[in-house]
């Protein structure tokens, strides 16, 4: 058996398992990015509920001395708000910046559609309703991280097992 | 435009423009869902051929709230918003009651913007006849430099019918004896109309010593800026029941010097009881009272189709009279 293919097939193996295992982080990751962003929306219930000013000073006030993966959301839309010299509303500006972020490619379909959503009513409601709007957002991801955290080590695991498994079985076709 | 086209739709904005090109000064901008833009200016009334929808007049509520309804909140309960520039938009529609006052108000159906105007040096004639001691001196409210010491400030009141420029005049006095005499100024702008916030910051200059309390009621306004304030000068617009006057009258004893506006048809109207007109004015002041109080040493009146103003004293003398 030429010693190419022994060697083709141990890079092979650990491609697989390394790939299973990024998986299995990206998995993680989903939570903390959720954890992260329940956060801010907390301190942003804080400004809406104690600061009372205008949502692009909230969203800066949100951001300071955070340096995590939300924080361009947050910039952006602050300074779309305040150069909003085309006049567009916030639910179209809010899209545009979500659909911009890196860290919105990590997140499932029903998490990025209640983000957008989230974005599209915070423009025109009362208080007392962005606070609740804000509150049930933020028990939307409560919920979610709940699930994911239930999900999470069965995932990882199987998403390993898979990655060496497939390693293992490309290797045996190719000796 | 002076700013106020950022909280307006973007076809809108074009016409309006095509407009002002005709060299129509604009006052006011009025959106009716449902109707035909109306512009009003000096040169009459001019209907634009664009229909308000509902989406503009969503879009310009969302605009002029900064995308943040939630913290115009109680702007949005006395009906207006005063944006970037120092323009008022007020606003009408369904309104939700609770407990006789007006809890929010619902399906805008109206808008009315009303373009700021500031015009200054129009009380630049008048100032020196408000201070002790510059009646003689024509030159006193423009030689800054040569104001070294403080002077004492006449109490004032500011006469005219509506539309006269009793606000115009009184901006610009407060702001001349904020500058040149360095006395210290406390405003209460109850409708936010002279100093125009935004955000806590002036639109309109009103001088450097202003300080200012917006959208408070008088008799509250008076009161705090007395005792927190140290004002020299206390400015307020259209005195109207005997509330304001006695606040008034507390604060000169308190030392503060009186700077006012009140309706009028002109002084004869504050000194007699006049039958017509303005009566309103005597009914809430108990006839003549305003007059005999001996509160305002001096008077100024507005003629609004001459755009005349005249000085008086406490005598009713004339010490000036101009365009």
């Amino acid at each position: 058996m030429p010693v190419y293919r022994i060697w083709c097939s141990i890079i092979l193996v650990i491609l697989c398992t390394y790939y299973g295992i990024l998986m299995g982080q990206r998995e993680k990751e989903r939570i903390v990015v959720n954890e992260e962003l329940f956060k801010l929306l907390l301190k942003l219930k804080s400004e809406f509920a104690y600061g009372m000013v205008p949502l692009e000073e909230a969203f800066v006030n949100v951001i300071s001395g955070y340096e995590g993966r939300w924080k361009p959301l947050f910039k952006q839309v602050s300074h779309m708000i305040e150069n909003n010299s085309e006049n567009e509303k916030l639910s179209d500006m809010w899209l545009r910046a979500v659909n911009e972020l890196p860290v919105a490619a990590m997140l499932a379909g029903e998490e990025k559609k209640e983000l957008i959503r989230y974005g599209a009513d915070i423009g025109l409601l009362s208080k007392d309703a962005l606070i609740k709007r804000t509150q049930m957002y933020m028990n939307f991801l409560d919920r979610r991280n709940s699930y994911l955290y239930g999900q999470i080590y069965q995932k990882v695991k199987v998403l390993r097992v898979l990655g060496i498994t497939a390693g293992l079985f490309i290797a045996i076709i190719i000796i | 435009m002076s700013g106020f086209e950022n909280i307006l739709p973007i076809p809108l904005r074009e016409k309006i423009h095509n407009v002002m090109c005709m060299n129509m000064h604009i006052e006011e901008i009025r959106l009716r869902l449902g109707r035909p833009v109306i512009l009003r200016g000096s040169g009459g009334e001019e209907i634009l051929d664009y229909m308000v929808t509902k989406e503009d007049i969503n879009l310009v509520y969302e605009l002029v709230c900064s995308h943040s309804a939630y913290a115009y909140e109680e702007e949005l309960r006395s009906g207006y918003i005063t944006v970037q520039g120092g323009h008022r938009v007020g606003f009408c529609g369904k309104t939700a009651v609770e407990n006789e006052h007006i809890k929010a108000i619902n399906c805008i159906s109206g808008i009315n913007i009303r373009i700021a105007r500031e015009i200054r040096g129009c009380g630049k004639c008048v100032c020196q006849y408000l201070i002790a001691g510059d009646e003689n001196d024509k030159n006193a409210a423009r030689e800054a430099k040569n104001v070294t010491k403080k002077k004492r400030f006449y109490n004032t009141l500011i006469v005219s019918a509506p539309g006269g420029g009793k606000t115009t005049l009184l901006r610009d006095i407060i702001r001349i004896i904020s500058d040149v005499y360095r006395i210290n100024v406390g405003l209460v702008d109850e409708r936010s109309e002279i100093a125009a916030s935004y955000r806590g910051c002036p639109q309109n200059d009103v001088g450097i010593r202003t300080d200012i309390y917006e959208a408070c009621p008088k008799t509250e306004g008076i009161t705090r800026l007395i005792r927190t304030m140290s004002p020299e000068v206390i400015a307020v617009d259209e005195i109207g029941s005997k509330n304001d006057l006695e606040k008034l009258r507390l604060a000169s004893l308190s030392g503060c010097g009186i700077l006012a506006t009140i309706h009028g048809e002109g002084l004869e109207d504050i000194k007699n009881n006049p039958l017509s007109g303005v009566q309103a004015v005597s009914e809430r002041l108990y006839e003549n009272e305003l007059y005999a109080s001996g509160l305002f040493k001096r008077y100024i009146t507005i003629e609004k189709n001459h755009n005349a103003l005249k000085v008086f004293d406490e005598k009713g003398e004339v010490l000036y009279a101009g365009l």
